[in-house]
């Protein structure tokens, strides 16, 4: 890697004029809010609530240029606002899309769809909250997408299904990767092509989508396309080019991940000493005892080192340059110290980890999913070691 | 923005050094290292390496100009050391006449640093060994039972030391001897005192250096005194305050040495991958399996989340900031890399990494004493656990 002059800036709780008024923000959804949302069924359990407030603050316009009224603020920054979030009892699974799925709009799209939408993103009149990419038979193996978007005249007809789009029935648009054209021997990834889909429209002919009941609150949706048409002026940049935009667009995804997952695991820290320092057994607090006090260090020093990754990835990225796989390493270490943090936490707690009211095992369950999605472990370290290492790659 | 700012340069800093470096590591390939190995004690020191690595200056990388050294910040030092390791030499038998004489600049009067440091950073006089370990210490420096009595025009020393590498190679010795009695003193850190020793002296009045057969060839020693007179210049700062000098030292050296562990890492995956992407097993490079792929990966990840603690830890100690909470993480975070480093290496080699003709097994060796010493991982995880989360002391 030639980033020999590129320099990486470190403050110490950096950016408090972000984190501050974002955790008095989150403060106004405790995890009793979270545990409530839990209760109901699957397809109530959106936190509508908390989704607005984070709109109406503004702080999810932060990556759009300012001259669509965005806040043109760092990826760097944007991480600090993630990773705020999750340091709180909160989530931002069900707002992150908003973030960063723009970002395919301003980089690819037509002057006419920057117009349309960046403004009305930034204000948060319109959502932006899903990505329908994954398919039952894709995994992570995207040359496999098998849901096409058929040229007929003045529109393009969609069919198949996805699933574990997030946030599908909550959202005003919807990015979509479908098969415009068969891959290419040389490239089994050509001809895939990335559309908008607005997704009021959509639901009323052509689309139809279910929540699924799973371990954790994260608005995940099966959907169906059944001749769904959209307009021409839906496909973003090049007919063909979908996966390229994909990656690009995946390499953000990683980095605001990983930025959740550092915030969690700076909930696990924080609980697991207040925890072992209060907790009497044995005549005196538990965090006396190595066997309790070192996996805590031990994860937080994971952690410490995890976050220099995240922000080495996001100063590639806001010098300019394609993090490539340096945002898989980010997300991969982040997730694997927020699990080692979480566990760390929960082993703490005893039998309390449990207990719903401490919170402890709901955002352990985050935490492990969060080493599944949005990139899974195996494709993430795939990544580095074709993409970075140079070795082979699947046979 | 808060004050606790830092910048420090990605990728490969330093580049004209360590081009140098490996120049002269070029001409050290692995049969010199091996043929070392296979001597008896008294002939085991890399000698030639060390002439040849004093003659580029790069050993007097942290002293002053003034003192007629190359004046670089620790990070300067730190770049050296590392491109030392990843050429598949180490630096072990010399890299303390890089720091050691740390103590004397920030601590020493003027007629010492005069006296010594200029011959140091030609590399006339050897300051390569550092009195500290006893047999029943360990991590529990304070305890040591090594006396240095007041006598008429200086001290006389008595006791024994243990672990000190380097010292038949050594023209001096920083020495820490406890010049008040433990009972005496307020706190067990006081009453303790260093000393530069001229061990050229010294082992003509009863200093007896006894080398220690160990698993890498480190040329380490136990040291035996015995009414051993040193004259009274010979004490470094205030007597009673050695403790603090030594303490002050050490995140510089454990920034450095981390940087060795760095080195070995990148010349495990180095070798690894090279060996795995030409080597077939099942009619296919070895490096197409997910179990070599994942393996390397992961451990190349956290090779390069280490690396950027060890650069943040740099950029602080060279700012004049408090590091050493980071120096500690560096420690633990580039042992445990290097680690998953040189086991993977092994794995890939197989039997071609065990032979003695082979660098892998002797990295290997020398990867797994890295995160034993200088600092036991235990005390690293101590040392977070009680100055950074703020749980109480568990020792």
């Amino acid at each position: 890697m030639s980033d020999a002059q590129l320099m990486m800036r470190i403050d110490d709780d950096d950016y408090d004029e972000f984190r501050d008024p974002l955790k008095a923000l989150c403060d106004e959804f405790p995890g009793s809010y979270w545990r409530a949302l839990e209760d109901k069924p699957a397809d109530q359990r959106y936190p509508a609530e908390f989704v607005d407030a984070l709109m109406q603050s503004g702080f999810m316009g932060a990556l759009i240029p300012e001259e669509f009224d965005g806040a043109g603020l760092s990826l760097r920054i944007a991480a600090v606002i993630l990773e705020t979030i999750h340091s709180t009892s909160c989530n931002a699974g069900a707002a992150i899309g908003q973030m960063y799925l723009p970002g395919i709009v301003a980089r690819h799209g037509s002057r006419a769809q920057k117009q349309k939408y960046l403004r009305a993103i930034a204000t948060g009149d319109v959502r932006f909250l899903a990505s329908a990419v994954s398919e039952t038979e894709t995994g992570e193996d995207l040359a496999e997408i098998a849901t096409t978007a058929q040229r007929r005249g003045d529109c393009y007809v969609v069919n198949g299904a996805k699933q574990w789009v997030n946030n599908a029935l909550h959202s005003d648009l919807m990015l979509l990767l479908a098969r415009t054209s068969p891959g290419t021997a040389d490239d089994p990834t050509a001809g895939l092509t990335a559309f908008l889909v607005d997704l009021e429209t959509a639901f009323q002919v052509g689309l139809s989508g279910h929540e699924i009941d799973s371990m954790n609150n994260d608005g995940a949706c099966d959907l169906v396309f059944d001749r769904l048409e959209l307009p021409l002026d839906m496909v973003i940049g090049d007919v063909g080019k979908g996966y390229e935009y994909y990656k690009e667009l995946a390499q953000v995804e990683c980095i605001l991940y990983a930025a959740c997952a550092t915030g969690d695991s700076a909930f696990f820290s924080e609980r697991a000493v207040s925890y072992a320092k209060e907790r009497v057994v044995f005549g005196r607090p538990i965090a006396y005892n190595q066997g309790i006090q070192f996996p805590i260090s031990k994860a937080y020093v994971e952690v410490q080192g995890a976050k220099l990754i995240g922000n080495k990835a996001a100063a590639v990225y806001d010098a300019g340059q394609q993090p490539g796989p340096l945002a898989s390493m980010a997300k991969h270490m982040a997730c694997e110290a927020a699990w080692q943090m979480a566990d760390a936490c929960f082993t703490t707690h005893g039998g309390f980890a449990f207990a719903r009211e401490y919170d402890i095992e709901r955002k352990w369950r985050d935490a492990r999913v969060m080493q599944i999605r949005p990139q899974g472990r195996s494709a993430l370290l795939s990544d580095i070691a074709v993409n970075d290492l140079g070795m082979g790659g699947l046979a | 923005m808060s004050e606790q700012s830092v910048e420090f340069a990605l990728g490969e800093d330093y580049p004209e050094y360590r081009r140098e470096v490996a120049k002269v590591c070029a001409d050290f390939p692995p049969s010199y290292w091996e043929y070392l190995e296979n001597q008896p004690p008294s002939g085991s020191y890399p000698t030639k390496f060390v002439e040849a690595l004093t003659k580029t200056g790069f050993l007097s990388a942290l002293i002053p100009a003034e003192y007629g050294g190359l004046g670089l910040p620790v990070r300067g030092g730190a770049a050296i050391l590392e491109t030392i390791h990843a050429a598949g030499c180490t630096a072990g038998p010399c890299h303390a006449q890089m720091y050691t004489m740390g103590t004397i600049l920030r601590h020493g009067s003027d007629e010492q640093k005069d006296k010594y440091l200029p011959k140091i950073a030609k590399g006339d006089l050897r300051l390569q060994a550092f009195g500290v370990t006893e047999p029943t210490t360990g991590s529990d420096t304070t305890q040591l039972k090594t006396r240095a009595d007041k006598v008429d025009g200086g001290y006389m020393i008595n006791g024994q030391k243990v672990w000190i590498s380097r010292a038949g190679h050594s023209d001096l010795m920083l020495l820490l001897a406890r010049t008040t009695p433990a009972d005496q003193v307020e706190k067990r850190a006081h009453g303790v005192s260093t000393f530069l020793v001229d061990m050229r002296l010294a082992r003509e009045n009863g200093m007896v250096i006894t080398p220690i057969d160990a698993m890498i060839n480190h040329n380490t020693t136990e040291i035996f005194f015995d009414d051993v007179f040193i004259p009274e210049d010979s004490l470094v700062g205030q007597e009673g305050r050695g403790f603090r000098y030594i303490l002050d030292g050490m995140n510089a050296e454990r920034c450095l040495v981390s940087s060795e562990t760095i080195g070995n890492g990148r010349y495990f995956l180095r070798e690894s991958i090279k060996y795995a992407n030409e080597h077939k097993r099942f009619g296919r490079p070895m490096s197409s399996s997910q179990s070599v792929q994942f393996e390397i990966a992961q451990a190349y990840a956290q090779l390069e989340t280490a690396d950027l603690m060890v650069r943040k830890t740099a950029a602080m100690f060279d700012a004049g900031m408090k590091c050493g909470a980071e120096a500690n993480m560096s420690k633990i975070l580039s042992g445990e890399a290097s680690w998953a480093c040189a086991q993977v290496a092994l794995s890939v080699f197989g039997e071609a990494g065990m032979g003695k003709s082979s660098s892998i097994q002797r990295k290997w060796r020398e990867a797994r004493t890295a995160r034993n010493s200088p600092i036991s991982p235990n005390m690293v995880l101590n040392f977070v656990g009680q100055h950074v989360l703020g749980m109480p002391r568990s020792y």
